[in-house]
């Protein structure tokens, strides 16, 4: 009995040390928003605050609204039009085996395309176009990833719902328009809620697409942060305005951890 | 047939916007790889010149640099990243309160890299918190990523935050869908702890160690984001690994032929890679 409770107590001690160094460095980030840039950078350091200030929140309140406002619109419309148009897609998939055997293989190797490949494309493309620095440009470029991400997680789940309804709908005289909305919509709902969040994640999080096809206008939230590379770093203000960039991670990991293998392995394991 | 057409219907959206977002540039940028696509020069017309960019590659020393950079990230990358993860894994499937736990380990795998970037340029930093932990042990002040002998491991130690988590969550998922009497069963038939998870756990997790590996491979095969932020591929070319040089390239130098003709070297070297790799793991 000792030896098991003992077991426990070293198993507490090494989850609470691996806690400790994942979460460190966001509480550092947090700490380093907050305290005065000569308190931060001393030697040795020190890990509770001794002083706060809102003053590099309110600098980056002013700088980094209009990345987070270029974010959210990018995040946004790359998320909506990835699961309006994915959904539709991935029942054709799913129901009448439109794409065959080789669409897995396709919606994987995409996802691992080095990302110098569509940019050289997507800059030239654009340029041509006039949409350097737009929103438009980059929500394009991301749907290169989220599309297909999206086709292929609601088809990993539709094919796991059973054909009884649909079929009963179906021959009481339904079209497949109204069976997909009344019927397949509705149970399909916690997917899609997945879905739109990690197609949303990810276009917010990417950034060598962003920064090669932004400049002074539609630059995404981590452009912004890495605009501030090298000497001129501001790490208060910058940090603050990372810790904004965290908070659809945050959301995910806290409400949607059930889905979250499923979600970043594209189906391949299941939670 | 009222049926085909319907289905026609339903993925042609998606389809269109496929072939725009997707087909166009893969199609488009071969065909700029095989131009003399120089932005700098002053003409409008691009001269196909065949395959030279893929050769001007196998001779570029830089090139070749990058390429086993970009290979000593990946390794080190998962020396490191995947004991960590089954370590942890196989602590939190005995762990009771583990779903406390896991979204805290989440939120590193969701973070933006850039910022996990960032957050290590703070804690790297030569009078950071690192190098005070280290101080406590008697170590020197290491400038992690201002030195070339280091600039790349501390890299690949921020890429380890950032995805241990990865790896740890996939095999946790594996481990728990393993039925209990398999491990009860040996566990009665008097076989110790270690034997069990040599020689039960480790061969049903088979799959999803294959599965996990191969994502961090090809993720880390293609790694940008931490690089520009925390080096910018230096000091001096320690750090420029291929997806970084072909950036400098390609939007530094405005060389797009020769920029998408490394991209494509680096496609054909992924698809090699993960084609043998699922002949060796007999994954589908």
């Amino acid at each position: 009995m000792r030896r098991t409770s003992l077991m426990e107590v070293a198993k507490i001690i090494l989850v609470a040390i691996i806690l400790l160094i994942t979460l460190f460095p966001i509480y550092w980030m947090i700490i380093t928003s907050l305290e005065p840039w000569e308190l931060v950078l001393v030697w040795p350091p020190a890990f509770l605050p001794r002083q706060l200030t809102i003053e590099y929140w309110e600098w980056a309140g002013s700088r980094f609204l209009l990345p987070l406002r270029n974010s959210l619109i990018i995040a946004g419309s790359t998320t909506a039009i990835s699961v309006a148009l994915g959904f539709p897609a991935a029942y054709s998939f799913s129901r009448f085996r439109i794409g065959g055997t080789t669409l897995p293989f396709w919606v994987l190797s995409l996802r691992f395309l080095p990302g110098i490949v569509p940019c050289v494309a997507f800059y030239i493309l654009f340029r041509f176009l006039g949409l350097l620095d737009t929103h438009l440009a980059v929500i394009i470029a991301h749907l290169l990833i989220t599309l297909p991400f999206s086709v292929w997680m609601f088809k990993v789940f539709l094919d796991a719902v059973p054909r009884d309804l649909e079929e009963a709908a179906l021959v009481d005289g339904c079209t497949y328009s109204q069976v997909l909305i009344r019927i397949i919509l509705p149970i399909a709902l916690p997917s899609i809620a997945v879905v739109a969040l990690f197609s949303f994640t990810w276009s917010w999080n990417e950034f060598m697409m962003a920064l090669i096809l932004t400049k002074s206008q539609a630059y995404t939230l981590p452009v912004m942060i890495a605009g501030f590379r090298g000497a001129g770093m501001i790490w208060g203000g910058v940090s603050a305005g990372a810790l904004l960039s965290l908070i659809p991670a945050i959301i995910l990991a806290i409400f949607f951890q059930r889905y979250l293998v499923a979600g970043l392995t594209m189906g391949a394991v299941k939670g | 047939m009222r049926e085909r057409r319907t289905a026609y219907m339903f993925v042609l959206p998606a389809l269109i916007l496929l072939i725009a977002a997707v087909i166009f540039p893969m199609v488009f940028s071969i065909n700029v790889a095989l131009r003399k696509y120089d932005l700098r020069l002053p003409t409008e017309d691009y001269p196909f010149i065949g395959i030279d960019n893929f050769l001007r590659a196998a001779r570029d020393k830089y090139f070749l640099n990058s390429l086993l950079i970009t290979l000593q990230f990946v390794v080190m990358g998962i020396a490191l990243q995947f004991p960590i993860g089954l370590g942890v894994a196989v602590l939190l499937s005995r762990f009771r309160w583990r779903r406390y736990v896991l979204p805290a380990i989440a939120i590193p795998v969701l973070t933006p890299p850039i910022v996990a970037g960032y957050m290590g340029i703070i804690l790297f930093h030569p009078d950071g918190v690192v190098n005070y932990f280290l101080s406590l042990f008697g170590a020197s002040k290491i400038p992690w990523y201002s030195r070339p002998d280091t600039a790349l491991i501390t890299c690949v130690l921020i890429d380890t935050w950032q995805w241990y988590p990865f790896i740890t969550l996939i095999l946790l998922a594996g481990i728990l869908s393993i039925p209990p009497e398999y491990i009860e069963a040996a566990r009665i038939d008097g076989a110790s702890e270690r034997s069990i998870f040599r020689h039960v756990i480790l061969p049903m997790l088979r799959g999803v160690i294959a599965v996990a590996l191969i994502f961090r491979m090809l993720e880390m095969l293609r790694v940008f984001d931490v690089i520009y932020i925390v080096t910018y591929g230096g000091p001096g070319t320690a750090t420029q690994v291929t997806n970084f040089y072909g950036y400098l390239v390609g939007f530094h130098y405005w060389d797009l032929g020769y920029a998408a003709a490394m991209g494509w070297i680096l496609v054909i070297i992924l698809s090699i890679l993960v084609t043998y790799y699922m002949r060796a793991f007999r994954v589908s």
